[in-house]
């Protein structure tokens, strides 16, 4: 019979690393998150308080410790993005990449926290009551950020692969 | 009508959440932008459902390893996952329950034993197996009796 550690992580575990690698957009350290994050669930559900469901507790731990990686390495630093620091490329088919190139391409060209609120709607499929909790705001304001992320990777599209 | 509310507004509807306003789809077919802004954020999901990365097997044996060996440095933890404030509430309550259940019971025997002194007969009542003598010599003296 499988232990409750191995029931959560064999369940969130595909989610956490998504989710790690396309905010990190680097698989070892997506790895090295992804560790943690469960070993610290198993080590001290102390701290897990039973408040938040599991789920959501295991992305707001992994969000915070990519944002903590983001901050140590000084990687991607465009917190504020602007479309014209998008180098504007000959028009090219999509369908000529395959899909994660494609997304690579777009979510690592976006703000921080537009692309980690993108990343848990289109790749967690989490619900705006999830999402709101994972990232400690309103669902009103997970609202308005996603319409804003999504006109931003719009752009960013326009400009690398044209309409 | 607003571009930016109704382009929140075709958010919310792509995303199947609660509080979608209608009113605002009269809008999209007259307006080229909001149409746009549409079907990027349809080609974006169907991009997110074909751009999912496969779970390293390496991680898995990572965790697991890692896992058992807190495991084995604890082995006599033991692990109950519920929040504190229940565990505190729990004992406390079985404290309350014990000591009232404790007076209560030490009452009733009490009383038991002072309703059997005052209720018993002035007489001892000895119990024992129960026994049988026969005397066939006497039976038959108590027949001829009767007879
Ligand atoms: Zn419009």
């Amino acid at each position: 019979m499988k232990s409750d550690f191995e029931a959560v992580y064999s369940r969130h575990k595909a989610g956490i690393y998504n989710f790690c690698c396309r905010v990190l957009n680097d698989v070892d350290e997506a790895k090295d998150v992804v560790q943690e994050v469960f070993l610290r669930f198993f080590e001290s559900p102390v701290r897990f308080d039973g408040e938040l469901p599991v789920k959501v507790w295991l992305f707001r731990s992994a969000r915070n410790r990519c944002l903590n990686v983001i901050r140590d390495k000084g990687k991607f630093s465009n917190i504020g993005y602007e479309s014209d620091s998008v180098p504007a490329t000959e028009a090219v088919d999509p369908d000529m990449h395959d899909a994660p190139v494609v997304v690579e391409s777009l979510l690592v060209r976006m703000s921080i926290d537009y692309r980690e609120i993108l990343i848990l709607r289109e790749w967690n499929e989490m619900s705006y009551d999830e999402i709101a909790q994972a990232l400690d705001i309103t669902v009103p304001a997970v609202k308005s950020k996603l319409f804003k992320a999504r006109k931003q990777a719009a752009a960013i599209y326009r400009k690398l692969y044209g309409d | 009508m607003n571009c930016d509310y109704v382009q929140e507004q075709l958010s919310v509807f792509l995303d199947r959440e609660e509080g979608f306003d209608e009113t605002t789809l009269s809008h999209l077919y007259g307006c080229k932008d909001c149409q746009d802004f549409f079907s990027s954020a349809v080609k974006l999901r169907a991009l997110a459902n074909e751009g999912k990365l496969p779970y390293p097997d390496d991680l898995d044996d990572a965790i697991m390893r890692r896992a058992q060996r807190v495991r084995k440095t604890n082995p006599l933890s033991y692990r109950l996952n519920l929040p504190v404030y229940v565990l505190s509430t729990v004992a406390v309550v079985l404290l309350v329950v014990s000591f009232t259940f404790g007076f209560v019971m030490q009452e009733d025997i009490h009383q038991k034993q002072i309703n059997a002194i005052l209720q018993a007969p002035p007489a001892a009542v000895v119990y024992r197996m129960p026994t049988q003598l026969v005397y066939p010599a006497l039976i038959r003296e108590i027949k001829g009796g009767v007879k």
